[in-house]
């Protein structure tokens, strides 16, 4: 198990490198980022005076170099937005991302495992239908023009909701919603796809012959099984919350890591972007680490292998 | 007071930069308050909270730091400025915690208005925290946008504690301009604390007094009850970080924010209608224009006619009154007509699609032969996408094939300044209410905001900038002016209104400086 767990850390140390280094090549060739940060009346003097001292007149190798250097030890330069350490923008909101795909996952999980698990077991009936409409429109309505309607419907009409911001309950509830309804819908079709083919298999049929009931067949034989596929799509799924956050902290004004980052790439700012890229590809590395372990606990003969 | 101006008497001078009331205010002959506030001294009437939303939090809280709006909002409530845009002199600059005064043409004097002003911490306001803040944005150490703008001031000198002496090297008559950016800072609390205390936990003199910033959140101040211009109407300023307009919107409708900035012309009627909060609107100092390239060798627009062709060949009042449902208002020439520095003489091109053709025509071109790139951003102004397609519409209607590229801003300006942009490209350029802000910054050098060069306009904007007799400067602002409009130096289009949703429950008058500040708010009544 060390030497599993080891040789996931080094690949997954492999992929984080290798991720940082496709976004650092590519948010450099989009762009001059001293023209966003220095005020429109700055002299091209002063521009590429900022520019070299910043470093940005360096080849972009040169400048890989020092950053992967620095990275290394730990300093991820400035925000040139914000004129403080870009790992300390970053990581102070992280909380708040944690915290809303936390709520979120479970409540995609406590929703769609359900929802899948009752259309397979009434397969054909008007919950199998339900379940297949709630499924289809989770996948095929945009987060972010869910989470404009809630917002409209629960707050302005309604009043019953704060619009943004982070506090209480009640400002967790919309956002959370918006950013589970994809990953609900993707839960409740992959355990409906997968319960419906164990409850095909033999061992099934001999455990109804033999006059379990319907509630031990399901959740102590099928489910157990069925539910290999749903712990890999976890995995996965944390990953595609992290993306899904980008866009709905941006919405319900949720001060997480998806909010600065597209404010950072909007205003160029590097150092905060290379930060966060660093902190999304260490949780998802981390994120399908567990995974692997957790698949290795269910089913014994990955664990062997 | 001395003077080496014989030709010019002081009062004239100080109105011809803008002053003209200085010395009334420093005597206390006129009221202080903005346009549309009530006078100091009626029933004191207070709001618990207004919030307003802005887009992003600011960038620090340190004063003459960074030249960004969203970052000047919140620091203007903490700090007040050594000068201000005035509303009763139409927006000339006059005098706020000080009133200017030049005692020669290199030599300016800034007097305090009273001698007992505070910071929140109780330290008294004096000369030397004028110099401190200069001081502190001068030092290349501190990465201060103010150190090139501030860099006119070869000398400061605190003269007495109500008096700041300021020498520059060469005459500089719009140095009022400068000063205006000053934000007095507590020189003793700069010391022992240092610029990032001081930018985390601000101590100024102004309406409100910092409480807390929660990044990504809000930032709050309250009402300082010691204020020294008026008492304030507002307990509590809580300023929330929304970053999508849409969402901001919503805020307002759902009473959670009393103040939006940039409320798109199509959600007019629905702030109207919600009953809960109106549009307050107003034609801003901001401009917008389509540059015509003639400083590139390969560009087209070289050739004057066609430049008089396009700006013939576009209906922009019909773009002004189509897409932006009136919600703009024409420029004629380079300047906004809100510009006390405007030339009055000057009349935009009409709308003549014959005469276009014609000018097409003498250059060479045949309808349909011409094809030119336009570049535009999407969502840096007021419908600039809508406006650049009624644009590239208009001047296919004439013969122009207009191809429009669109871009995300950064990369907008980043092709603007590497002059990779097609040989138009759409651009906008303020708040300025003076023509140097805009003439001396588009229109020399490199001139790649402006797309536009001329060796003739270039000595006349130098010549211009170090006149210190106002009649003569403004006569040579208006030549410029008037040879831009002759070249069509650009395709000339309009000011931007700035539309703000504000709720019911707040009196509050929008200015065309932008200058969005609670120090003189109260609630609404009637």
């Amino acid at each position: 198990m060390g030497r599993f767990v080891a040789g996931r850390l080094v690949s997954g140390a492999v992929v984080v490198v290798l991720a940082v280094t496709a976004v650092f090549f590519m948010v450099r060739l989009s762009g001059d980022p001293v023209l966003l940060f220095a005020p429109m009346d700055t002299s091209r003097k002063d521009i590429d005076e900022i520019r070299e001292r910043l470093g940005f007149n360096d080849p972009l190798v040169v400048q890989y170099g020092r950053f992967m250097g620095d990275a290394a030890r730990g300093d991820f330069g400035n925000s040139t937005r914000e004129q403080r350490p870009a790992m300390e923008v970053v990581v102070e909101r992280l909380p708040a991302t944690v915290q809303l795909g936390v709520v979120a996952l479970v409540l995609s999980l406590a929703i769609g495992v359900p929802l899948g698990v009752l259309a397979a077991t009434r397969h054909g009936s008007i919950w199998d239908k339900v379940a297949s409409l709630i499924a289809v429109a989770g996948q095929a309505i945009p987060g972010f023009w869910l989470g404009l309607l809630l917002m409209l419907l629960f707050a302005v009409r309604l009043g019953w909701l704060p619009t943004s911001g982070r506090g209480g309950v009640q400002h967790m509830i919309m956002p959370a919603i918006t950013l589970a309804a994809f990953s609900t819908a993707r839960y409740a079709r992959l355990a409906r796809s997968t319960m419906l083919d164990v409850l095909n298999q033999d061992y099934i049929r001999t455990a109804q012959a033999k006059g379990l009931a319907g509630r031990s067949v399901v959740w102590g034989h099928a489910f157990k099984n069925a539910s290999i596929p749903l712990i890999t799509m976890t995995g996965l799924e944390i990953g595609r919350l992290l993306e899904g956050a980008v866009i709905i902290e941006q919405v319900f004004a949720w001060p997480g890591i998806g909010w600065v980052t597209v404010q950072a790439l909007l205003n160029r700012d590097f150092a905060v972007v290379m930060a966060a890229v660093v902190l999304f590809a260490v949780m998802y590395t981390l994120a399908n680490l567990l995974t692997d372990l957790a698949y290795g606990r269910v089913n014994p003969q990955v664990r062997q292998s | 007071m001395a003077t080496r101006f014989p030709e010019l008497s002081r009062r004239s001078f100080l109105k011809g930069i803008g002053l003209g009331s200085a010395a009334a205010v420093a005597s206390g002959s006129r009221p202080l308050g903005l346009a549309g506030i009530r006078p100091a001294g009626a029933q004191e009437q207070r709001l618990a909270k207004v919030a307003i939303a802005l887009g992003a939090d600011p960038r620090t809280l340190m004063p003459n730091a960074i030249v960004d709006w969203t970052t000047s909002v919140p620091i203007e409530h903490i700090y007040d400025p050594a000068l201000l845009h005035d509303p009763t002199e139409e927006y000339s600059i006059g005098p706020w915690l000080t009133t200017l005064s030049n005692v020669d043409e290199l030599t300016w004097e800034l007097k305090l208005v009273k001698p007992d002003i505070t910071f929140h911490n109780g330290h008294v306001l004096d000369a030397s925290a004028f110099k401190a803040a200069i001081d502190w944005a001068k030092d290349p150490a501190n990465e201060s946008h103010y150190l090139e703008r501030w860099e006119v001031m070869s000398d400061v000198t605190v003269v007495d504690p109500q008096t700041l002496r300021i020498t520059t090297a060469e005459p500089f008559p719009i140095i009022d301009q400068r000063l205006r950016e000053v934000h007095p800072i507590d020189p003793q609390y700069l010391q022992e604390a240092g610029a990032q205390k001081m930018a985390e936990q601000p101590i100024g003199t102004g309406p409100f007094t910092f409480v807390e910033w929660k990044r990504g959140e809000r930032l709050v101040v309250d009402r300082n009850p010691n204020y020294w211009r008026n008492p304030v109407q507002v307990d509590r300023v809580e300023f929330r970080f929304i970053p999508e307009f849409s969402s901001r919107l919503s805020a307002l409708l759902a009473e959670e924010i009393e103040i939006v900035k940039d409320v798109p012309v199509d959600s007019i009627e629905t702030v109207n209608n919600s009953g809960v909060a109106r549009i307050e609107a107003l034609p801003s100092s901001r401009i917008n224009y389509v540059a015509l390239v003639n400083n590139r060798e390969d560009s087209v627009l070289n050739d004057v006619r066609i430049r008089q062709a396009i700006n013939y060949g576009v209906d922009v009042k019909g773009i002004i009154d189509g897409v932006f449902q009136g919600q703009a208002t024409r420029m004629a020439g380079a300047l906004s007509g809100l510009n006390p520095d405007v030339n009055p003489e000057i009349k935009p091109y009409p709308y003549d699609p014959e005469k276009a053709q014609a000018l097409l025509k003498e250059a060479g071109y045949e309808p349909g032969e011409l094809e030119i790139v336009m570049d535009a951003p999407q969502g840096r102004y007021p419908m600039d996408s809508d406006a650049a397609q009624a644009i590239a519409a208009s001047l296919g209607a004439i013969g122009i094939n207009v191809q429009v590229q669109y871009n995300e801003w950064g990369t907008h300006l980043d092709k603007i300044v590497n002059r990779r942009t097609g040989d138009m490209f759409y651009l906008g350029w303020g708040p300025s209410l003076e023509a140097y802000g805009t003439l001396a910054f588009l229109f020399v050098g490199d001139s790649t905001y402006s797309g536009y060069t001329n060796p003739d306009v270039e000595a006349k904007i130098a010549e211009a900038s170090k006149t210190v007799d106002p009649e003569a400067r403004r006569q040579m602002w208006n030549e410029i002016q008037q040879m831009v409009y002759n070249d069509a130096g650009w395709l000339f289009l309009w000011q931007q209104h700035d539309i703000y949703g504000v709720s019911n429950k707040v009196e509050w008058d929008p200015r065309p400086d932008e200058f969005l500040w609670m120090g003189e708010t109260g609630p609404r009544t009637g």
